[in-house]
């Protein structure tokens, strides 16, 4: 379990972070969900013990960051943004050099990891080129596998599928949501809405050093009041009244443009078939429905007041 | 895990970093070889009058002067990490102690340093005749000792320097005083006498004179004697060196 407990960071007048509570739970995806400059690099690396808090309290699986440094780097593998490999290096000596100081695995089940990694990314036939020649994605991937050859306990992507394409984005969800499967909590940094939708059990929402929210997706939406629109066009809207729907307290807003009804409501898909029915029951004909579910984006713009992409 | 077992992988890493090009190992062995060529057939018979061939008198300096050069490069791939590749980030997330990682570091560099001279201390100590004595392991072992203060040396540059041409000029003035300011070339009675006290200090002088006083050859102006004083001599600043490098090090990569 990881503690951040009023956790800050600054920065010569900078509060990169500032009062950042959250409990990770042993075994989720956790995804920080933040634009560029939130602070969420900033938390992984007071986790990972590089930078030193300079309030409040960060504690991993019981361990200090500040008092037990070494206790909690041995936990921890972190993904970083940025690849962080020597050029000069093949992926293949990346990997097996981070496998040797991490773990103590010996040499074939370090070459066993390593190959499996590698072929699963795609990897394999470039494994002995040095990592400068390779493309953006390519070096991407190298870093990812670092922590996916490693498997640690707390595993911490910093925008794991930055420069990769669909497939191999979709590739590295799978190994991430593995590597959870396999006993690892993961977190993820991410300012993609749907890389934070699609992997994480939970999203935290941080903005300007400090968390906004944090829940599982569908609560996180569940908060945007009346943030799904159902809209229905009737086949003679002239005899419709906007009361006939307000009954329903999920229901917040109503809106009549001539046959077209706009209605501002939560858990839209649980009551479009109930409004269909007071609508045919009162003799209105629906010529066409069409309902818009509230996007991350959406509970990001509601809580922030900006939109991330 | 024990942190002892991670100091040869870090060296490994660092050794792989300047060494993982054998095109590139093979033309800086060469050139070397080619350098120290040159020298003997220019400054052995184009200079005499010191009591010996006076190719053999500076043949360690300028192996000395490899190892400075090595042993620089560790300061500079240190400073490349963290301004230009940002892997100190990474180096300081893994699981070992800062001042564990940070010694590892310098010892890193020494082993760089030794493996790029070991071909030019091989061919001096068999110029001096000793190649087939323990003398030999001497050799290595003051070319290591004066490697650990330069690469100490070069990691505090690094420190210090937010630019790398502040970096380059730092090293520059350090390379010329080591070089110029020693008895690397000439002894020290040629110097001025108020130099005489720096040229005295300079640890190249004492990592030399060592060398020197392994060759059965007598050299006029290097003291009779083995090398051993000369090698605690030049074992203080190397190990104070050592020791400002790691300290920097650690200071250095609070990020």
């Amino acid at each position: 379990m990881i503690t951040f407990d009023n956790a800050g960071k600054r920065f010569g007048n900078l509060d990169a972070v500032k009062d950042f509570s959250i409990t990770i739970k042993d075994g989720e995806i956790l995804g920080l969900l933040g634009p560029n400059g939130a602070g969420k690099t900033t938390l992984m690396l007071m986790m990972g013990t590089v930078y030193r808090p300079t309030s409040g309290t960060i504690s991993v699986n019981g361990y200090d960051v500040v008092k037990q440094p070494n206790e909690v780097r041995k936990l921890i593998g972190i993904a970083f943004q940025d690849p962080r490999v020597d050029g000069i290096l093949s992926a293949s000596d990346v990997l097996n050099w981070h496998l040797k100081m991490t773990t103590l695995f010996d040499k074939v089940e370090r070459r066993r990891r390593v190959e499996d990694v590698l072929k699963s990314l795609d990897l394999w036939e470039a494994r002995k080129k040095r990592t400068w020649l390779m493309s953006g994605g390519m070096k991407k991937k190298v870093e990812d596998a670092k922590i996916l050859v490693q498997r640690p306990s707390i595993a911490v992507f910093d925008e794991p599928t930055a420069f990769l394409d669909v497939p191999s984005r979709l590739l590295v969800w799978k190994m991430i949501r593995q590597l959870r499967d396999e006993g690892s909590t993961v977190i993820v940094a991410t300012n993609m809405m749907d890389e934070a939708e699609r992997l994480s059990e939970r999203v935290a929402i941080v903005n300007k050093g400090r968390l906004v929210a944090s829940e599982t997706p569908e609560q996180l939406k569940g908060t945007v009041k009346g943030g799904e629109v159902l809209e229905l066009t009737l086949n003679d809207g002239s005899e419709f009244k906007a009361d006939l729907l307000r009954e329903f307290p999920e229901v917040h807003d109503v809106k009549q443009q001539d046959n077209k009804i706009m209605v501002f409501l939560n858990s839209g898909t649980l009551l479009l078939p109930k409004i269909v029915d007071t609508l045919s029951t009162r003799g209105f004909k629906i010529e066409s429905v069409r309902l818009k579910e509230v996007s991350l984006e959406d509970v990001f713009l509601t809580y922030t007041g900006q939109r991330l992409e | 895990m024990s942190n002892t077992r991670l100091i040869p992988l870090i060296i490994e890493r660092d050794v792989r970093v300047l060494f993982s090009d054998a095109f590139l190992v093979a033309i800086m062995f060469a050139n070397f070889a080619i350098d120290l060529f040159v020298t003997a057939a220019t400054f052995g018979r184009l200079v005499t009058g010191q009591g010996a061939n006076y190719f053999l008198f500076i043949a360690p300096g300028s192996n000395l002067i490899t190892a400075m050069v090595a042993a620089f490069q560790s300061g500079r791939d240190v400073w490349r990490e963290k301004y230009i590749k940002d892997l100190t980030s990474y180096l300081l997330t893994l699981p070992v102690q800062r001042p564990v990682l940070a010694f590892s570091r310098v010892l890193g560099g020494v082993v760089r340093s030794v493996i790029a001279t070991f071909p030019g201390t091989l061919v001096i100590c068999y110029l001096y005749g000793i190649l087939f004595t323990p003398k030999v392991f001497v050799a290595y072992l003051v070319v290591g000792l004066f490697s650990l203060g330069i690469v100490g040396l070069s990691m505090a540059v690094s420190a210090f320097s937010s630019s790398i041409e502040m970096w380059v000029t730092i090293r520059s003035v350090i390379q010329l005083y080591l070089s110029f300011l020693s008895t690397l070339f000439y002894s020290v009675s040629v110097f001025p006498s108020f130099l005489a006290p720096i040229v005295s200090s300079n640890p190249m002088t004492w990592a030399i004179q060592a060398f020197r006083q392994l060759s059965p050859i007598s050299f006029a102006q290097v003291p009779a004697g083995d090398s051993l004083g000369s090698i605690l001599i030049l074992a203080g600043p190397s190990l104070a060196f050592a020791m400002l490098g790691t300290i920097c090090y650690i200071w250095y990569s609070k990020l």
